[in-house]
């Protein structure tokens, strides 16, 4: 948990806040810059966190956290770690990747919480520092516009996302084979195959959240 | 004692035991020798349960805990392996891969420690190695580790 969570939340964070500024930048710049404020303030807090938070936060953490469960598991199988486990009558599957995929499904929403509000403050930083937004009213725009359910649905969304995350990991080290090469290949099968059904999750559920 | 009849192995179109018979008797020492690729490591593996063969039938102590193509559930087979490469936790200090079997059982953690001293001085280690890691032991001091893991459970 304390890898998955704590040790990913400088990275994530760092993601956020850029990605909240940049999206600040582009809708003023982009849109009509009159009367502008609420415009912004709004569609980074919708932006951030039904998509861009979990989204990137997901794709980031992946990144960081897929590879190194499927590097650790697929040293453990190359090197007979798991056959060892075996013999000791530990059971892999719930010693090695339940823990994994539980604190996966716990720690990703509690990031895309950081993310979501560093994301918005990235927007609210850009805006008072660049454009020349009065900072209370960006804030007071943004809790006016945000309802429950944009957050929760990017929170529901993050679950799922650390619930792939984990699980791609642990299989392809599970199943890799072939010494150092097949480490390195279960690392990178690991990292691309979570980011793809990251962003096809997305669409899946952004359609089921909000299509209706 | 480990009786094994007619025991078959294939890696796809590959087949490496082909109608392997073996007894071997309580208290007894027995060799197993062959050329690289002979199928040694998978005989052993076979009867640990660790790959499953295509047929035949392995007993252990006149349970049968493979045959008609797979192992019985639950069938708890206790015996220690020491495994070519070692095969010791990383993660885990010397201790606490020598007591491996014991923490899973629940056995509290002072005994564990002990046992683990114990079984260490047996194979000639001194009590220094138990809070190291693997990755701290010369490369024969972390197979005497692996052979206390797998001989003292």
């Amino acid at each position: 948990m304390i890898f998955i969570g704590y040790f990913s939340l400088p990275v994530v964070s760092l993601t956020s806040f850029f990605t909240g500024g940049a999206l600040a930048l582009q809708i003023y710049y982009g849109g009509n810059q009159f009367n502008s404020e609420a415009i912004v303030s709004s569609i980074v807090a919708l932006g951030i966190t039904r998509e861009l938070g979990p989204v990137l936060g997901g794709i980031v953490v992946a990144g960081r956290v897929s590879s190194a469960i499927a590097a650790e598991l697929g040293t453990m199988k190359v090197t007979e770690q798991i056959d060892a486990l075996k013999t000791l009558s530990a059971d892999p599957i719930s010693y090695l990747i339940v823990p994994r995929i539980i604190s996966g499904i716990i720690m990703l929403p509690i990031l895309i919480i950081f993310a979501d509000i560093i994301g918005i403050m990235g927007g609210w930083f850009i805006g008072t520092q660049s454009l020349g937004f009065n900072g209370s009213a960006y804030i007071q725009n943004t809790i006016d516009f945000l309802e429950v359910n944009d957050i929760s649905s990017g929170l529901i969304k993050a679950s799922f996302f650390g619930f792939i995350i984990t699980i791609m990991g642990c299989y392809q080290g599970f199943n890799s084979n072939g010494g150092a090469q097949g480490v390195g290949k279960a690392t990178t099968n690991a990292v691309v195959s979570a980011s793809v059904l990251i962003l096809a999750s997305n669409y899946i559920m952004t359609n089921l959240f909000f299509a209706s | 004692m480990i009786k094994i009849e007619n025991l078959h192995k294939y890696f796809e179109n590959k087949k490496v035991l082909n109608g392997v018979n073996l007894d071997i008797e309580e208290g007894t020492s027995s060799v197993i020798i062959g050329g690289s690729g002979t199928g040694k490591s998978v005989l052993i593996k076979c009867i640990l349960g660790l790959l499953t063969p295509e047929e035949g039938k392995i007993s252990i102590k006149n349970n049968f805990i493979f045959e008609n193509g797979k192992f019985k559930k639950n069938s708890k087979i206790k015996i220690g392996m020491l495994f070519q490469g070692g095969a010791l936790f990383d993660s885990l200090r010397i201790w606490q891969n020598v007591s491996f079997y014991n923490i899973q059982n629940g056995k509290n953690k002072k005994f564990c420690f002990e046992d683990a001293i114990l079984n260490l001085e047996k194979v000639g280690l001194s009590k220094d190695v138990v809070n190291l890691y693997p990755s701290e032991l010369s490369g024969g001091m972390q197979k005497k580790s692996c052979f206390s893991k797998g001989y003292f459970h």
